[in-house]
This record gives C-alpha cells, sequence and structure tokens, in this order.
C-alpha cells in the first residue's frame, strides 16, 4: 500500500474517533442529526494439536483477530458511513489471502484500514449512493453483493448507484463501479440495471397479484478474452389467492468456464432457471422449489485462480444451495455445495438440476397429537443431479446428453417440536441423507475415492426451564453410516444462569472411525455475558477441518484447536 | 501495512468507544418488503404511540423461533403491545418464511429483509436480535435468547411507560 493510502487512512481513521466523541456527547440533539454504530471482534489463539496434526511454524501468527467497526451519521436527507476492518496481526484462519501480505521474511501480516465508506441521498422516490454499495438483483442469480463476516465475504461495489421509483408501481435502479477485492478494487468494471413492475393496481383484482423483474449486468475487463460479459435476468411472480409461483430465468455470455487436465482454459455461455411454487393458509403449508444451472460463475475477473478461489473473492452473484439448513453439529457433516460450473475431472461435474419441497404444519391446541400446546412439525425433501454430459477426450470440450447426470445429494428430514407444559419443550429429528464424494469431493478431507455416502441422523434437544431465564438444555446426537469416517455422535450441555451469564459444553466425536488414531474428539467449551446489544462471549475447542456453510455459501477451512474470544455490540 | 502500537491502541480506544456509546436510536428508514415481497419503508411499518417488540430472525435460526414461539404464545395485544418479525432470510430461504409462518399459525406481522439492508443499517451482529420500539425510536435492544426472557419484557414495557 502506497505512503499517499497510509495517510488518507490516517485521517479516516482520526475523523472515525471524532464522531465517536460526538456519538458519546450528542446521540440525543436531534438537531445534529444522529449517529449510530457497531463493533464486531472474533479472536483466536491457536495452539498446535498432534491430534489433528495442526502445527504453526514459530513465524506464523498464532493469535489472530477479525475487527469490524462501523458508524453511521444521519442527518436529514444524507447518510454517511464508514467501516475500519483490522486483521491484526493477521486475519483468522480460513480467510481470504487478499486481508494479508507477505513480509519480506515471508510471515504473513495482517493489513487494516477503512475498508467501506459511503454517502447517501434520499429524498421522495429518489436514492443515489456513491461509495461503497450493497445490491441484489432479483433473487441473486444475475447479481448480488453482500457481506457476511462469518464467512469472510464483502463483495461490496465501490461507485455510483441511483434508484428512482418514477411511480408507486415501477422501481429502477442502476449502477456502475469496481468490486471490493480485500483492501483494493477489482480490475472488472461492473455496471447494471435493474426494473421491478407490480401489475397489482392495473389487474384490480383482490385475488391476484402480478410483479415482473428485469435486469441487465455486465463486467468490462481489459484484456480480458472477451472483455465484456454480459448477463440477462426475466423475472415474473404471481400471487393468486393462497397460492404464490415465482419464475426466473438467467442467459450470460460466453465467459471463461473451466480449464481441462491439460490446463487450457474453456469458455462457454450460462444459464439458469429458477422457479418455486407455494401454498400455505394458517396451519399448513408448502413450497417447492426447482433450480437448474450451467456456467453460472460470474466474477469481476477472468483469471482461473480468481474463478477457482476458495475464499469467494469476486464473486459477482448468489447461488446458494437449496437445502435445508441444518444447525446441529453431525448434520453439517455431510453438506451440498452448489455446482455452477463445469469441473473436469474422473467423475465430470457439468452444473446442476434439482429441488427441495417443504411441508410445514402445526397440529393445533387440544386436537389429539396436538395436546395442550399444540405440536410444530417441518418435513423437508431435496435432490440434486448432475447434467448428463460427456467431455471429448481430445478436445476435452464438454457436452450436455441430458438434464439428469448422476445423482449429487438427497436429505429427507422431518423436525417434530413439541412443548410438553410450562417448563419443557422437546425436538426430535431425523435426517437421512446421500452424499456423492466422487462428484463433489469429500467433505470431510478425506481426498479422493470416498464413493457415496449415505448416513442416518437422529437428533434429540430438550429444554427444561426452572424458574425466570435459568434454563437448561440438552442434545444428544447421531450419525450412522457404513461410509467414509463411519459413526459420529455429539452431546451438547447448555445452562443458562440469567438472562445475561450461559455456558456450554460440546463433544463431537468420530467413534466409528477405522482409524483407531483418528477416533478424535471435538470438544468445544465456552462461556457468554450478554446485556443490551453487547454480547462476550470466550470458548476454548478444537474444530474438525471441512465445508463450512452459512447462509448457502460453502468454504472448506482447516482443523484448528485453540482459545476464541468474540465481542459484538451496537449503538 | 506495518502493525504497530498504535493500530492497536486505535482497536482498543475503538472497542471503549462503542461499548460507552448508549442512547435512544432511531430505528433506521430503510426500504424492506412485506412477506408478499411487495416494497415497504420500514418507518410504515410501526403505528404511532404504539409499542412494537421487533425480531430479526431467519428460518434457520432455532433460537429465533424458539423466541417468536413463546411471544407468539402470549397474548400481548390486549396490552397493547405489536409484535413484527423480520426475517432476514436471503434468497436461498426466503421463499420458506411465508409457508414457515402460516405452518407455525404465527399470528403476527412478518415482513423481509433479503439482503440484510436493516440488519446492517441496525449495525447487529449475529440474530437473534430483539427491539422494543416507540415512536421510531429504539428504547430497548438486546441480542441471543435466552428461554423465560420474554417473561422480562413486560416488565421492560411496563417501566418505560
Amino acid at each position: 500500500m502506497t505512503t499517499k493510502n497510509q495517510y488518507m487512512n490516517k485521517l479516516k481513521t482520526i475523523l472515525i474517533i471524532v464522531l465517536i466523541t460526538k456519538t458519546a456527547l450528542a446521540q440525543n440533539q436531534n438537531n445534529n442529526g444522529t449517529i449510530s454504530g457497531g463493533y464486531e471482534s472474533y479472536s483466536e489463539w491457536y495452539q498446535n494439536d498432534p491430534k489433528t496434526g495442526i502445527s504453526f511454524s514459530p513465524s506464523d501468527p498464532r493469535f489472530r483477530s477479525n475487527n469490524y467497526f462501523k458508524i453511521d451519521y444521519l442527518l436529514n436527507h444524507f447518510k454517511v458511513g464508514a467501516q475500519y476492518e483490522a486483521y491484526l496481526p493477521a486475519p483468522l484462519l480460513g480467510y481470504s489471502t487478499k486481508l494479508q501480505e507477505i513480509s519480506p521474511s515471508g510471515i504473513p501480516v495482517g493489513d487494516n484500514g477503512i475498508a467501506t465508506y459511503y454517502g447517501n441521498f434520499t429524498i421522495d422516490q429518489l436514492d443515489i449512493t456513491a461509495g461503497y454499495f450493497y445490491e441484489q438483483f432479483g433473487s441473486g442469480l444475475v447479481f448480488r453483493t453482500w457481506e457476511d463476516r462469518q464467512l469472510g465475504i464483502n463483495n461490496a461495489i465501490k461507485g455510483l448507484r441511483i434508484k428512482v421509483k418514477p411511480t408507486e408501481d415501477l422501481a429502477i435502479t442502476a449502477l456502475s463501479g469496481y468490486q471490493r477485492v480485500g483492501f483494493e478494487t477489482s480490475n472488472g468494471e461492473m455496471n447494471g440495471i435493474n426494473s421491478e413492475l407490480n401489475l397489482g393496481d392495473l389487474l384490480n383484482s383482490s385475488d391476484l397479484g402480478i410483479r415482473l423483474g428485469g435486469s441487465y449486468v455486465s463486467r468490462y475487463l481489459s484484456g480480458a478474452t472477451t472483455s465484456t460479459i454480459n448477463a440477462y435476468s426475466g423475472r415474473v411472480n404471481v400471487d393468486y389467492a393462497r397460492l404464490n409461483l415465482g419464475a426466473e430465468y438467467i442467459m450470460k455470455d460466453p465467459d471463461f468456464s473451466y480449464q481441462d487436465l491439460n490446463g487450457n482454459s474453456h469458455h462457454n455461455p450460462g444459464s439458469a432457471i429458477l422457479a418455486n411454487l407455494t401454498y400455505s393458509k394458517k396451519g399448513l403449508a408448502l413450497t417447492a422449489q426447482y433450480r437448474r444451472l450451467q456456467n453460472m460463475g460470474f466474477y469481476s475477473d477472468t483469471d482461473p485462480l480468481v474463478v477457482k478461489n476458495t475464499y469467494n473473492d469476486q464473486v459477482l452473484n448468489y447461488l446458494p444451495s437449496l437445502t435445508k439448513q441444518h444447525d446441529y453439529n453431525v448434520t453439517n457433516l455431510y453438506r451440498y455445495a452448489t455446482q455452477a460450473r463445469v469441473i473436469d475431472q474422473q467423475s465430470p461435474v457439468f452444473g446442476e438440476n434439482g429441488g427441495q419441497i417443504d411441508v410445514f404444519f402445526n397440529l393445533p391446541r387440544w386436537s389429539f397429537f396436538g395436546g395442550k400446546f399444540g405440536t410444530k412439525i417441518a418435513l423437508n425433501y431435496a435432490v440434486w443431479y448432475n447434467l448428463a454430459g460427456t467431455i471429448d477426450p481430445t478436445t476435452r470440450d464438454y457436452k450436455i446428453s441430458g438434464e439428469f447426470g448422476d445423482k449429487y445429494f438427497q436429505d429427507a428430514s422431518i423436525e417434530i417440536k413439541k412443548k410438553w407444559n410450562d417448563k419443557w419443550s422437546s425436538v426430535f429429528s431425523y435426517i437421512n441423507t446421500f452424499y456423492n464424494a466422487d462428484a463433489l469431493g469429500s467433505p470431510t478431507g478425506q481426498g479422493a475415492g470416498v464413493g457415496t455416502i449415505s448416513a442416518n441422523i437422529f437428533v434429540f434437544e430438550s429444554t427444561h426451564k426452572w424458574f425466570g431465564t435459568k434454563s437448561s438444555r440438552i442434545i444428544l446426537e447421531h450419525l450412522a453410516t457404513p461410509d467414509d469416517l463411519k459413526n459420529w455422535e455429539a452431546i451438547t450441555l447448555e445452562h443458562n444462569f440469567n438472562s445475561h451469564y450461559s455456558m456450554y459444553a460440546i463433544d463431537l466425536y468420530n467413534y466409528g472411525n477405522p482409524d483407531i488414531s483418528q477416533r478424535i474428539h471435538y470438544y468445544n467449551i465456552g462461556a457468554s455475558y450478554s446485556r443490551g446489544a453487547t454480547r462476550f462471549a470466550v470458548s476454548y475447542g478444537r474444530q474438525r477441518g471441512g465445508l463450512f456453510c452459512s447462509g448457502g455459501v460453502c468454504r472448506y477451512i482447516q482443523p484448528n484447536t485453540g482459545l476464541n474470544f468474540s465481542l459484538v455490540t451496537s449503538f | 501495512m506495518r502493525k504497530s502500537a498504535k493500530q492497536y491502541g486505535l482497536i482498543a480506544l475503538l472497542t471503549i468507544s462503542a461499548l460507552l456509546c448508549r442512547g435512544q436510536q432511531l430505528f433506521p428508514d430503510v426500504t424492506i418488503k412485506t412477506i408478499d415481497k411487495q416494497d415497504i419503508q420500514t418507518k410504515n411499518i410501526f403505528h404511532k404511540n404504539e409499542i412494537t417488540i421487533v425480531s430479526l430472525w431467519a428460518t434457520w435460526c432455532t433460537p429465533c423461533q424458539n423466541e417468536l414461539d413463546e411471544l407468539n404464545d402470549k397474548n400481548w395485544k390486549d396490552k397493547g403491545i405489536r409484535i413484527i418479525g423480520i426475517s432476514v432470510d436471503d434468497a436461498r430461504s426466503v421463499d420458506r418464511v411465508k409457508p414457515l409462518v402460516n405452518g407455525k399459525s404465527w399470528d403476527f406481522d412478518v415482513f423481509l429483509d433479503p439482503n440484510n439492508d436493516l440488519k446492517r443499517a441496525l449495525n447487529i451482529g449475529p440474530i437473534p436480535y430483539l427491539a422494543i420500539v416507540k415512536d421510531n425510536k429504539i428504547v430497548y435492544q438486546k441480542t441471543s435468547y435466552v428461554p423465560g426472557s420474554e417473561d422480562d419484557l413486560l416488565k421492560i414495557i411496563q417501566n418505560l411507560k
């Protein structure tokens, strides 16, 4: 980073301190506008762990910390804000290498500075933002920028965005800029326009509602094989009585698609279809989703190293895995990650085709199965397939020959939530999972040759309220599989002393591992203190390596052991 | 960039400042969506002079749903208190919100914040997050959920009156 930028960062830092001081003094003085903000800090002190094979070299920073400080100032129609980020002494393991530099002696040194800033003016039907902003067109399949600190994603656009609503039923957004990459911006330039039209008033029907949407997004990259890549999205959403139908279709110009086994790059057009149907009334609802993706990876660069990066750097669209988001320990061992691009490997990947169905219903109070408090039941079935295709042995070009190739993944689950009385409540879950590790890769880091994995998972959770806010919770989990690393179990104990103090202990144990030396306990103990919008937590434990998924986006993390601290507050 | 004692001092100063800064905060006015995906400004979701409990939740957040289940089981309407749930589910799961709300027979208004514009404007970290709002001002806020804490809300609201 240049000396000029260092001075700029110092200047911005001073501005932040001034703003904070002003916050403390003028929080309630409405004439001076209002200031709000937030601070998040996640730190870990890593340890060597012979059990998991983790060994730090003496020069590797053992203590690592991610810190995010954001402040906004609002005055009438104007709003300004900035986010300071510090990855010091180095970013947490698993975060993008763009957040650090390598010193001449080869030691990673974390970066820090004002990462994003913006100014916004809003009046009536006009909204103008300059600086860094986040935006989503439609479902995000064609364009989305967002921030997920747990995953290390912040792909904000730095530039100009204008939103107008010429009529109550028509909204138009236009934007232009460069994407954030670490503390810099991308070489690729983004331009986009999105429109949403609500036909509700024109239809003059209380039962029927129709909304239309269309988007155009382009990426210009000087010197690329194709300098301009255009993508188009068309959407329709129909509400009729208790039914809702939504559909979206996306086309994308030929873009870098994959690097074959010989190291040659291939360029192909992309497409996506997304459809969902929902029926719902009080006490019963179901929803079905279908999606087909082909070459839909969309980045602000075409460098194969960027496109294949595991940190989700420079991603321009949102391709979440459409499966149920489980949140227990053993339920996250075999998770599906979206297959949006071609992979030339022994079991080639050509894209994906599949969907999921959810059913929610409530057995009412005082019914035969409902009991005094009712019973809530959720069912989910998700299945995903490869597209059928072949790869030419000479040119390594691919050809799609059918819609459904090998099955990637299947997940069938039932969750029953029951409140027995004012003190006791329980949750019972059963999940049957199929995972094709030949195509998707081993989620537990076992390399090639794992084959397919079938697993049955049982989870029982029970909470007891003692009195006031004093409560205890136990979670028992078991995963049974004859494949991969065989059986796992997990137990969680949690106790809330009151609404401020909590503590927990978790042990995830791969007790069925055929290699007895690898029957590892992934334990974690922790405590937290919460008051108002502030939460401080400390924990110590061993984290297994593998696929870590949050919000439908996944990345691989390496196993680690250590002491964690986190502090979150807003003001 | 060179790391130095100054940078760590700055982080410490920011941390302390953030922890010390307290006061009533305006509920941010941003565009979110109704459960039927129509745009709505957050300033238009509140009723004048009404105390409103706002919960930010998601279909994948079990503690959030436990809190809303408990809030739903209590009779707030008779006490002149309104409940609002704002889902921060993104495109992955936003289509599950309406079915889940109906499937659970929740009897309060639910809105959507699919690209987390409101969550970002509130400057909050992980959910669950709950705020008590009166006249567009946040008069109380808390993060995380502990069973039984819903009983404390009534006491807090009574102290506000």
